[in-house]
C-alpha cells in the first residue's frame, strides 16, 4: 500500500546574517493512513521546520527548500503545487495544531467564526450548516454547552479549552493527516493528558493519521505507532514505539531515555544528562553531528564519516556507525573536553 | 458598556475642574496678567487702569477670581473680547466652521492615504515599493510645515497661479460664514464649493504631508506586528487566501492601536492649525488664537485653551470607548 505521506530528501535551510542555517538535512520518512508517527527531538532539531515545510508554511525567503526535495501526499508532490492548489490541501487534507493555544487563535474573532471559516471555504457550507457542524465539533472535542460558546472570544477560554478549539478547527474538514506541533507543550500536566486522550479518541473515531511532534518522549510513548528521533536536522533513529523504548540503538536516544525520571524504577537511579549543546547548524561537523556529545564516541572514526540510517533490526533503523545498545559499556572519556568541544562548535562561526 | 461610559464621564468631571484651575492660574502667571492689553496704552492713566481692574474684579484675590470665572464659564458667559468687544463664545462659534472644514477634510484625506500606504508597505516588506515609500516617508516626516506652506504658496499660487494663495473665499465673494455668505452659497452652490475646494488644496497639502508620513509608518509597524502573529499562521494553515487573511484576520487587530491614535489626535481638528492657518490666512481657530495672544486678549485666549482641554478630555473618553468596542478582550 502506498503511504499517505512520503517525504524524500527534504532539505530546508534559512538564509540569515550569520550564514545558511541548515535546519533540515536530507530527511526521509513515510506515514501510512491512520497511523500515528511521533517525531521527537530537542529544540532546533528541525522537527517543526519539517512539519512547516510539508504544509508549505515557511516564508521563502528566508527559507530555502532544496529542489530535489519531495513531499508526496497521496502520490502528489506538494512542493511542486501551485499556491491555489496548495490552499485546497491546507486545512482540508492536511490540518495543523500549533504549540501555543494562547496565541494561535485570533483574539478579535469569535471562535464560531474561526471554526466555520474552514467549513465554508472547503466544504462550501452555508452559515447555518457550518454553525451546526461547529457545534458538533465543539461537542466532539469536549467543550461543554457548545451552542452558547460559539459566540465567545478566545480570551474567554482557558488554555486547555483553547487547544480543544484548535483541534476542533483542525478536524473540521475531516483531514487525512493531522500535524500536531507540540500540542501539549504550553499546557499544564493534567491538561496535557486530557488533550492527548482527546487526540487518541479522535484518531479512533475519525481514522485520521497523526504526525505528533514533541520534545517529550513521555508524550509520544502511549500514543504513537512509530517514533522517529531527530537530531541536528536529521532522523537518527526510527522504530516502532515499543522496540524504541525497550532497545534504543542510537546513543542520542539512549541519552534522552536516561534523562527521563521514572517513577517505577527501583532504588536510586541517577538521571544522566546529555553533555554539551546541539551543534551550530551553520557549520555542521563533517562527521556525526552527535559525536561531540556522544558517550560512546570514537573520535577517529566518528569525526570523519556521517553515519547513515541503517537497519539494525527489522523495522528498526539507527544512524550510528557502531552497534550500540543500552548494555554497551560506556568507555572512559575525558569529560571536560566534551563540553569544551561542543561549546566551541556552537559559538565560533556565528559571531 | 453603558456603565463604563457613565463612570468614565463622571471621572472626567473633577479632571475638567482641575484643568480649568490650571489654565486659569497659568494665564495669571503670564507677564502683565489680564491687564496686559491696557498696559501699553499711553493715554490711559493709572487711575483708569485701577478703575477697570476694580470693575472687572481683578483686584480681588486670585482664588475668588477663579471661582467667579469658573461659574460664569459654567453658565456659558465666557466674557467679551478686549479687541472686538464681541462675546468670546460668538467669536469661537464664528471661527469653528472654517477650522472644521479645513481640518476634517485634511484629516479624512490623510487617513485615506496613510492607512492604505502603511498596509501596503507592511505586506510588501522590503520590496521596492516598501523602500520607495520608506524614503518618501522620511522626506515627508522631516518637512517643516511653515517651510512647506511657503514653498507651496510661492510655487503654485504666486508663480503658477493654479490655486489662490490664501483666505477661504475670493475677495469679491461674501466673507465665509458671514450673514450674506450662506444665502450666496445656496444661490451659487457650484461656484461656492468650487471656490472652497480651490482654497483648500494648498493648506490641506501643507497639513497632511507630515501626518501622512507619521501615520503610514504607524500603520506599517502595527500591520507588521500583526502579520507575524501565530494566529495569522493558523489562518494560513486553514488554506485561506492571502487577501482574506489580511482582511479578516489581520486588519482589525492591526487597526486597534491606530484607531486609538486617531481618536486621540482628533481634538486638533477643533484647535485648528496655528502655523498653517497663519500662512494661508485661514479664518479659523488657529488664527484666532494667534491674534488673541498677540493682542493679549485674555478672555479669548483662556476660552480657547479651556475649550481645547475639554475636547481632549472628551476624545480621550471616545478613544477608550472605541477601543473597548473593537477589542473584545477589553472589559471594564
Amino acid at each position: 500500500m502506498e503511504p499517505l505521506l512520503k517525504v524524500n530528501n527534504l532539505k530546508v535551510a534559512f538564509k540569515t546574517d550569520g550564514g545558511l542555517v541548515k535546519a533540515v538535512n536530507d530527511v526521509n520518512f513515510y506515514l501510512n493512513e491512520g497511523e500515528t508517527l511521533g517525531i521527537v527531538g530537542e529544540s532546533g532539531s528541525g522537527k517543526s521546520v519539517t512539519s512547516m515545510a510539508i504544509m508549505r508554511l515557511l516564508p521563502t525567503p528566508p527559507a530555502v527548500i532544496d529542489s530535489q526535495s519531495e513531499v508526496l501526499f497521496r502520490g502528489q508532490n506538494l512542493l511542486k503545487l501551485k499556491d491555489d492548489q496548495m490552499r485546497k490541501i491546507r486545512g482540508k487534507e492536511i490540518a495543523m495544531i500549533f504549540q501555543d493555544p494562547m496565541t494561535s487563535l485570533n483574539p478579535v474573532l469569535t471562535i464560531g467564526k474561526q471554526i466555520t471559516e474552514s467549513l465554508k471555504l472547503h466544504m462550501k457550507m452555508d452559515d447555518k450548516a457550518a454553525n451546526r457542524r461547529a457545534i458538533e465539533l465543539l461537542k466532539l472535542v469536549g467543550i461543554p454547552s457548545a451552542e452558547k460558546r460559539l459566540g465567545d472570544y478566545p480570551h474567554q477560554f482557558s488554555g486547555g479549552m483553547r487547544q480543544r478549539v484548535m483541534i476542533a478547527m483542525a478536524i473540521s474538514c475531516d483531514p487525512k493527516l493531522l500535524i500536531a506541533d507540540e500540542p501539549t507543550t504550553a499546557l499544564d500536566v493534567t491538561i496535557q493528558a486530557q488533550i492527548l486522550d482527546l487526540l487518541k479518541r479522535l484518531r479512533q473515531e475519525l481514522g485520521t493519521a497523526i504526525m505528533l511532534i514533541t520534545h517529550d518522549l513521555g508524550v509520544v510513548a502511549g500514543m504513537c505507532d512509530r517514533i522517529q528521533v531527530m537530531y541536528a536536522g536529521k532522523i537518527v533513529e526510527t522504530a516502532k514505539a515499543k522496540p524504541l523504548y525497550a532497545n534504543p540503538r542510537m546513543p542520542y536516544t539512549i541519552g534522552l531515555l536516561n534523562s527521563i525520571p521514572r517513577l517505577d524504577s527501583e532504588g536510586e537511579n541517577r538521571l544522566i544528562p546529555i553533555q554539551g549543546l546541539p551543534p551550530d547548524m551553520v557549520t555542521l561537523p563533517p562527521g556525526c553531528p552527535f559525536e561531540p556529545r556522544c558517550a560512546y564516541r570514537q573520535p577517529a572514526v566518528c569525526q570523519s564519516k556521517v553515519p547513515e540510517l541503517r537497519e539494525v533490526e527489522e523495522g528498526h533503523r539507527a544512524a550510528c556507525l557502531f552497534d550500540i545498545t543500552k548494555e554497551t559499556p560506556i568507555p572512559e572519556q575525558p569529560a571536560p573536553e566534551v563540553v569544551a568541544t561542543a561549546t566551541d562548535v556552537r559559538t565560533s562561526p556565528a559571531g | 458598556m453603558t456603565k463604563f461610559i457613565i463612570r468614565r464621564i463622571l471621572i472626567s468631571i473633577p479632571v475638567l475642574i482641575g484643568i480649568s484651575f490650571l489654565v486659569f492660574m497659568i494665564m495669571q502667571l503670564a507677564p502683565g496678567g489680564p491687564m496686559a492689553a491696557f498696559g501699553q496704552n499711553p493715554r490711559m492713566t493709572a487711575e483708569q487702569r485701577a478703575a477697570i481692574a476694580h470693575n472687572w474684579g481683578l483686584d480681588k484675590p486670585v482664588l475668588e477670581q477663579y471661582v467667579t470665572w469658573f461659574f460664569s464659564m459654567f453658565r456659558g458667559d465666557w466674557g467679551t473680547s478686549f479687541v472686538t468687544r464681541q462675546p468670546v463664545t460668538q467669536l469661537i462659534l464664528d471661527r469653528l466652521p472654517a477650522t472644521l472644514l479645513l481640518m476634517l477634510t485634511a484629516y479624512i484625506i490623510q487617513q485615506l492615504i496613510a492607512l492604505p500606504l502603511g498596509i501596503l508597505s507592511a505586506l510588501k516588506r522590503y520590496s521596492l515599493t516598501d523602500k520607495v515609500l520608506t524614503v518618501l516617508t522620511y522626506i515627508g516626516f522631516s518637512m517643516p510645515t511653515f517651510w512647506l506652506g511657503l514653498i507651496l504658496v510661492y510655487t503654485f499660487a504666486a508663480n503658477l497661479k493654479w490655486f489662490p494663495s490664501g483666505q477661504i473665499t475670493n475677495p469679491r465673494d461674501p466673507a465665509f460664514n458671514s450673514a450674506t455668505y450662506w444665502p450666496w452659497f445656496a444661490a451659487n452652490p457650484l461656484t461656492a464649493i468650487g471656490s472652497l475646494a480651490a482654497h483648500l488644496v494648498l493648506p490641506i497639502i501643507t497639513l497632511i504631508v507630515v501626518n501622512v508620513a507619521a501615520d503610514s509608518r504607524y500603520m506599517r509597524s502595527s500591520m507588521l506586528e500583526t502579520i507575524n502573529q501565530d494566529y495569522i499562521r493558523t489562518a494560513r494553515a486553514k488554506g485561506l487566501k492571502e487577501g482574506t487573511i489580511v482582511r479578516r484576520h489581520a486588519l482589525r487587530p492591526a487597526l486597534l492601536p491606530v484607531v486609538t491614535n486617531i481618536a486621540l489626535t482628533l481634538p486638533a481638528l477643533l484647535g485648528g492649525a496655528v502655523v498653517t492657518e497663519s500662512i494661508f490666512q485661514w479664518p479659523g481657530m488657529g488664527l484666532l488664537f494667534i491674534s488673541s495672544i498677540t493682542a493679549a486678549d485674555y478672555p479669548v485666549m483662556i476660552g480657547i485653551v479651556f475649550l481645547l482641554s475639554a475636547f481632549i478630555l472628551v476624545f480621550n473618553i471616545i478613544a477608550d470607548v472605541t477601543y473597548a468596542i473593537i477589542d473584545p478582550r477589553i472589559r471594564y
